[in-house]
């Protein structure tokens, strides 16, 4: 799913990438397994269109597909010192599922670290009536990359 | 070579485990025997393929050529292979041994076909030989593939739609004056009206028959191809059919559709038919978005959140007193009605900046434009009112009604001086509320544009006073200041502010009634300059303010600093006519204030600690224009473009560096230089990534994505980029190796291009700021060493490779004819109709006007010389007997003698002081016209070497007399511009290398100021009035602020420019 926002002269200011898929069905029974859910892979607003409210549009519209695709949550992964996307996604329903320690390679805050966690967020979709694939205290659950889809 | 085709076919399980070994290993011996006996032991022809196959991959020709005449036999002998890896071997054979696209069809597409003819019910089989066909542009052998498909599968809707748009694409491959073109055009036609009539007949049907239209790429197959074949009312009559128009592709959720009809609409200037159906939309985004709160309502009731509740019923009753005003169908008929698809792609349409805008224009054009455009504010209003409140929905609304505010006919004279006023109003609270938004000096440009001298008079007035008092906020007062300071750039930059004068100079500037030449009043710029410069030095002080630019994520001082230099540029004299009749662009400019610029933007450049992609992409244009290429490289690095844009970015660049820089192609061997990634990128995207992503398209039934794709590798095929990474990659290693590439016939990438072919310029010149009022005149223009690229520079410099590795081309050492004189004869036959054609090529475009305006000086004489060299090359061939025209050569000669002098004028005129510092300033800034002349030298010699070679050693036909006599005087010609080229480069190693140059450049940027002859004043009280621009912008980037260290890099670029050219190999 692609989705590009345009200035009125045509020139892209801000694209969301994302896909709709599950772990493979021979991870069923693996406690990580994810189901069918959408995924953003990026969601970038160049400089001169920030503070608009065009990153939300953008995720809004990935929100629709999902929705159409019947997923049962949209999730990310942000760098956990990214504190100003980390607000975004919090103010758009999403929270922290689960915390992938050393996913990425640098630390920025820390370059003499192994790497940094990602916290893994997530929104319910409609189909997830219940709530059943969010938790209120998932910066408290640690996973290691190899566990992450 | 092709994706597919770059790794071995896999071979069939029956070959057995050592042949499969051999063939992983490439073992082709082993391979070649075995294949051989089991051919003979099973009479199966896969293992005579397999044979072939593996013959091709050695080095003798006869075995590399055994594949070939296999094929052509089978194509001869119509023998049909029908098993599809038998013609997998021979496809990967043919492409090893070099066969083109334009072999394809003949020799592989068409055993493609016979094997799905051959092998109807298998899919597999199918599509691996159509996504063959495809990805070889063989589309008359996938139309093919694609009607046996279509036919043998009718319940398929992907072969049925697979069918039409290949047929289509094949009709629109093939010449004009084929005839099978309009007998597929049609057919494709044809078909997908069928598909469409299909949906409209049985829409009620569920689901859809399998060949009618269902999903929205087949729709905007329909829709591409209707657009691309139906011309000027007759669109517009089937675009506004209310059976298949706009608002009734909504109806199936097809927004895409929706979009592009609206577009064409507008393109098309059907203002009456989009406003209709403009009003139709919005009447039902507003019906739709009533349903919505009222949905979200009933969800707040039943999740007993009473605050939401009051202002929605209050929300609600305004829409429904609006909806009266406006005829609305109630809700609730609505609600039953539509479906979700429907009301979601509407409510997107509703709430899109594109239909906005459209819609206050073609209101505009009704009778009564009046109400019609206040109709449409009242829609933008209570839009605006839905959904969610997102900051760009507000500054969209805010942005239409001053658009609607400037469009609004006005019905009297005190109308007018009312709206004035009114509109000064309206921009101002437009800035007051959007004045942090990085965008807003943009968004509002286009009503500056409409402003007349008193009004810009009054506008600059209205924000100097707010923003100097608006001492409350530091923030504030930054922003406003800088926005005025670009806003009066803005003014002195349009022509509408200068008012004729009597004077001399033409024009009197409107905004500060000076004397002036218009579009470029000094004094204004000197004003600006001076005014940037001083609110550049005060920010450091305010380091608050600077904390809080950095959390809202302004960066006004790179504005400042911009407009600033930018100021200094022009009054230094660059004025965007490329050196029309110059060497460079910086010939005659004042070397301080350029100097002062550059220094200026580097200092910016290194106090930002996020870097702004505009003063990033000026400091290299800069650096290239002063010659410090080299610097200018590690500058473009940061930027980190990606391969994907090289197309449209690499030209900012990459342009000319192979003529001006020749030290960045020494590590070439190396395959790094500054254009080897471009080619990289070019095989790769033409070869692999544009075919795949075709394929998955196709896969995916993403029709218009089929076409947009196939668009993107023509314009990757016919790019002028390409064309000039090529020429580029070309010249810059022919100026460290000396000799002469031959590969320029057949190179993959540019062997498809023949002269009048249609080349696309898709640089993108985005990344510069956006300042100037004339876009006729863009920042660019001035800041480059020559015009941008273009169709037509691009086939000169290509031609002219093409005609210098004709005539470079030498046979190898081994190569002895037996009979050496019919070699000759038959070189000759192949030599003067190539040049002739050539020449006829280049002449047609160096006649055409404007061909002067898209190259520089060194460039257009440059390509006269080649043009004249190709016709002395004809005549001497043609006619040996009757002697030549001396005022031939005699003009090639005074050509060559001219441009020598030219380059050497400026430095005449350099006082006696720069002469003696041999004035590297503007010799570094000539080494693009230097790179022409080495050029000119290089072709020189290399017509004369071949002239020589084909006369002189003809014993029966020796060279007459007058041929020995004008090969000497080229060669003496080409001997003068290669003694000037060595002066040059020797005085370049003598001058940059020695210390003191530091001093030296500080000195031209300060003068005085930074000798110490003229003191610094550290005066507290120092006051804007009392200061000048040397003044200030030494004191704030001056020694204390490490201007330093911008110089050390420059120096050392020059450096490293000086050591480039000293590498550079003469020919003689």
């Amino acid at each position: 799913m692609f989705q590009v926002a345009e200035d009125d002269r045509g020139n892209i200011i801000g694209y969301i990438m994302g896909k709709l898929e599950s772990s493979p069905d021979y991870f069923r029974n693996y406690e990580h397994y994810l189901p069918w859910h959408a995924h953003i892979t990026a969601l970038t607003v160049a400089p001169e269109a920030r503070r608009m409210g065009i990153g939300r549009i953008l995720s809004e519209k990935l929100e629709i597909a999902a929705d159409n695709g019947d997923a049962w949550f949209m999730d990310l992964f942000v760098r956990k010192s990214n504190h100003r996307a980390i607000r975004f996604y919090e103010s758009m329903g999403y929270s922290v599922f689960r915390v992938v320690k050393d996913y990425y390679g640098e630390n920025i805050e820390d370059p003499s670290a192994g790497g940094e966690d990602a916290y893994d967020m997530r929104k319910p979709m409609k189909r997830d009536v219940k709530h059943e694939h969010i938790r209120e205290n998932g910066r408290e659950f640690e996973v290691d990359p190899e566990d992450v889809f | 070579m092709n994706s597919y085709q770059a790794h071995r076919p896999s071979l069939r399980d029956d070959c057995g485990l050592q042949i499969q070994r051999a063939w992983q290993d490439g073992l082709w011996a082993i391979i070649i025997n075995m294949a051989k006996s089991k051919s003979k032991a099973t009479k199966d022809p896969y293992f005579e393929a397999l044979e072939l196959a593996a013959r091709s991959q050695l080095d003798t020709p006869i075995d590399r050529q055994a594949v070939w005449q296999a094929v052509d036999k089978i194509i001869n002998e119509k023998t049909v292979v029908k098993d599809p890896t038998t013609v997998d071997l021979y496809d990967w054979a043919l492409v090893s041994t070099g066969m083109t696209n334009d072999q394809y069809p003949k020799y592989i597409g068409a055993m493609r076909v016979n094997v799905v003819k051959a092998n109807p019910k298998l899919k597999e089989i199918a599509k691996t030989s159509f996504f063959s066909c495809v990805a070889n542009s063989d589309w008359e052998h996938a139309q093919q593939i694609a009607a046996v498909m279509d036919k043998n599968f009718p319940a398929d809707r992907r072969f049925h739609f697979r069918n039409i748009i290949t047929t289509y694409i094949y009709a629109t491959s093939l010449d004009d004056n084929d005839a099978k073109k309009p007998m597929f055009r049609t057919l494709a036609l044809r078909q997908i009206e069928k598909a469409k009539a299909s949906r409209h007949q049985d829409s009620s049907s569920e689901p859809l028959p399998p060949r009618a239209i269902a999903t929205q790429d087949e729709m905007m197959l329909w829709l591409e191809m209707t657009i691309k074949e139906t011309k000027g009312q007759d669109l517009v009559k089937c675009l506004a059919d209310p059976k298949y128009n706009a608002p009734s592709a909504l109806k199936d959720g097809f927004e895409t559709v929706c979009s592009t009809m609206m577009d064409q609409l507008m393109r098309l200037g059907a203002w009456d038919e989009f406003y209709a159906i403009c009003k139709e939309i919005f009447e039902n985004g507003v019906a739709f978005w009533l349903v919505e709160e009222h949905e979200a309502k009933e969800k707040a009731k039943r999740e007993a959140q009473p605050t939401e509740e009051k202002s929605l019923e209050q929300k609600a009753a305004e829409l429904m007193a609006a909806m009266g005003r406006l005829s609305i169908k109630s809700p609730q008929e609505l609600h039953k009605t539509k479906l979700a698809a429907e009301s979601i792609a509407t409510r997107s349409v509703v709430k899109d900046w594109k239909t906005w805008e459209s819609f206050i224009v073609a209101a505009s054009k009704q009778p009564n434009a009046k109400k019609a455009l206040k109709e449409v504010e009242e829609y933008f209003t209570m839009i605006t009112n839905f959904g969610p409140q997102h900051a760009i929905y507000r500054t969209q609304l805010d942005m239409a009604r001053l658009i609607i505010m400037f469009e609004t006919p006005l019905e009297s004279e005190s109308d007018e001086s009312l709206a004035s006023g009114a509109r000064i109003d309206g921009i101002m609270a437009y800035i007051r509320s959007h004045y942090r938004d990085m965008s807003c000096f943009d968004n509002l440009r286009r009503f500056f544009g409409l402003l007349s001298i008193s009004e810009a008079k009054a506008l600059l007035e209205r924000l100097g006073t707010n923003g100097s008092q608006s001492e409350e906020s530091q923030f504030q007062n930054i922003m406003l200041l800088t926005f005025r300071l670009r806003l009066r750039y803005f003014f002195t930059t349009f022509s509408k502010c200068y008012k004729p004068s009597s004077t001399n100079r033409g024009a009197t500037c409107g905004i500060c009634n000076s004397d002036s030449v218009p579009e470029r009043c000094e004094a204004c710029l000197k004003e600006i300059a001076k005014a940037c410069i001083w609110t550049w030095k005060a920010g450091f002080k305010h380091e608050a303010l600077l904390e809080q630019l950095k959390i809202e994520g302004a960066s006004p001082y790179t504005d400042l600093t911009i407009i600033g230099s930018v100021c200094l540029l022009k009054l230094a004299g660059l004025d965007g006519l490329w050196g029309r009749n110059d060497s460079s662009p910086l010939a005659w400019a004042d070397r301080k204030r350029v100097m002062q610029a550059i220094l200026w933007m580097d200092a910016q450049h290194h106090s930002q600690s996020v870097k702004r992609q505009d003063l990033s992409v000026l400091l290299v244009k800069l650096y290239i224009l002063i010659g410090a290429a080299s610097h200018a490289k590690s500058i473009w690095d940061t930027l980190e473009v990606k391969n994907v844009t090289l197309n449209c970015l690499g030209p900012l660049f990459a342009d000319r560096l192979g003529t001006m820089a020749p030290g960045l192609w020494q590590s070439h061997v190396h395959g790094n230089t500054p254009t080897s990634q471009y080619l990289h990128y070019y095989r790769s995207a033409i070869d692999k990534n544009i075919p795949n992503s075709l394929r998955l398209s196709f896969d995916h039934g993403n029709y218009a994505s089929v076409l947009g794709n196939l668009s993107t590798k023509t314009k990757h095929k016919q790019s002028c980029t390409l064309v000039m990474a090529l020429v580029d990659h070309y010249r810059g290693i022919r100026s460290v190796d000396g000799e002469v590439m031959q590969e320029t016939w057949q190179n993959r990438l540019s062997q498809h291009i023949k002269p009048g072919m249609r080349l696309y310029d898709t640089t993108d010149y985005g990344p510069f700021p956006n300042i100037e009022a004339n876009p006729d005149r863009p920042i660019q223009d001035f800041l480059s060493i020559g015009p941008g690229l273009s169709e037509d520079r691009a086939h000169l410099s290509l031609l002219s490779e093409r005609f210098l590795s004709l005539i470079a081309y030498k046979e190898p050492k081994e190569y002895k004819p037996v009979n050496a004189a019919l070699a000759k004869d038959r070189d000759r036959n192949i030599v003067v109709p190539a040049c002739r054609d050539m020449m006829t090529s280049m002449n047609m475009i160096m006649q055409r006007m404007d061909v002067r305006d898209k190259l520089t000086l060194p460039e257009y004489e440059y390509y006269c010389h080649v043009q004249a060299l190709g016709f002395y090359v004809v005549l001497s061939l043609t006619k040996p007997k009757g002697g030549m025209p001396d005022q031939l050569v005699e003009m090639i000669r005074s050509e060559l003698i001219n441009q020598l002098a030219r380059l050497m004028v400026r430095r005449k005129t350099t006082t006696e002081a720069d002469a003696a510092k041999g004035d590297v300033f503007y010799d570094i800034s000539a080494l693009h016209a230097n790179g022409m002349l080495r050029e000119s030298a290089l072709v020189t010699v290399h017509v004369v070497r071949y002239l020589e070679r084909t006369r002189g050693a003809d014993a029966k036909s020796p060279m007459p007399q007058w041929m020995i006599e004008h090969l000497k005087i080229l060669r003496t010609v080409s001997l003068a511009v290669n003694h000037h080229l060595k002066e040059c480069i020797e005085r370049l190693s003598m001058t940059v290398n020695p210390a003191g140059w530091a001093d030296r450049i500080a000195e031209w940027a300060f003068g005085d100021l930074a000798n110490g002859t003229r003191g610094v004043s550290d005066d507290p009280e120092e006051t804007y009035e009392n200061s000048d621009i040397d003044m200030l912008l030494y004191k704030a980037i001056g020694p204390k602020r490490n201007f330093t260290m911008a110089i050390d890099l420059i120096v050392h670029s020059w450096g490293d420019a000086a050591r480039g050219w000293s590498k550079v190999k003469l020919i003689e």
